[in-house]
């Protein structure tokens, strides 16, 4: 009969799209109009748009992944309260 | 005889001491086996919740990859349309400005007259009647040169001292 060995602990991947990091803000040259600055701020908010979406995402299955653990953890309490309990 | 007897006597003595010794263990060993069965028993019953609690994290984190793949692909149809509606607002500049001051033209030509109108005027009730109107059309006109001037703007260079700070330097 093989005696149990402890197992590896669970693991939280999260997808390579939410770890890619933020852009650069947009490049700004001398002589650049008022015009091109509009695009450019236009640019640097769409580029923090999609940046605070990929750490919102981020955050939240990294919260969900922390939940699971717990509800896991919290069973694994349980088990041993009952164990303790027979013996 | 008598040493028949005492080694026959030894004998069981040996035997009975050999079997108490063989149950007194075996019992050891059967409550052992018992213990280990059940630290097996909580394991498998532990590795099965694990299992399930990873497969639980691993279809969580998959449905959270398909969600933010969705929401990033609407932010990205949303920002390449306003980029184009940006792009066409700032190409479209000259003709607006053209626009505006064809209106301005307008408001002209109509306060000209309105002034021809008013210094006619037999009365000095008729010509403030007529001094309201070129006053209200002045005001319009003060309006439409603001907005000249800031389509005008978007093609001028903004200040060095001003956009020194931002600009990046290799």
């Amino acid at each position: 009969m093989a005696v149990p060995v402890v197992k590896e602990a669970q693991k939280c991947e999260a997808p390579a799209s939410m770890l890619a990091a933020c852009g650069d803000p947009a490049a700004i040259g001398q002589g650049i109009t008022f015009g091109e600055m509009i695009d450019v701020s236009g640019r640097d908010r769409d580029s923090l748009n999609a940046c605070a979406l990929r750490h919102k995402s981020l955050a939240d299955a990294v919260a969900a992944c922390n939940d699971n653990i717990e509800k896991y953890n919290a069973e694994i309490r349980e088990m041993k309260a009952r164990n303790a309990a027979k013996q | 005889m008598l040493g028949n007897l005492k080694l026959i006597l030894g004998g069981a003595l040996a035997v009975v001491i050999f079997g108490g010794g063989y149950s007194f263990g075996a019992r050891k060993v059967a409550a052992l086996e018992a213990q280990i069965q059940a630290i097996k028993s909580a394991s498998d019953d532990a590795e099965a919740k694990r299992k399930k609690s990873q497969e639980g994290i691993d279809k969580m984190l998959k449905d959270k990859e398909a969600e933010y793949a969705k929401q990033a692909q609407q932010l990205k149809a949303r920002a390449d349309q306003k980029a184009k509606d940006l792009a066409a607002a700032l190409a479209g500049a000259n003709s607006r400005i053209a626009s505006l001051q064809a209106q301005a033209g307008d408001l002209d030509a109509r306060r000209a007259k309105l002034a021809a109108d008013r210094d006619a005027a037999p009365t000095a009730a008729e010509r403030k009647k007529l001094q309201d109107q070129i006053d209200a059309l002045d005001r319009e006109k003060k309006s439409l040169m603001t907005k000249v001037d800031a389509n005008a703007c978007l093609a001028l260079a903004v200040p060095e001292a001003v956009i020194a700070p931002q600009v990046q330097r290799r």
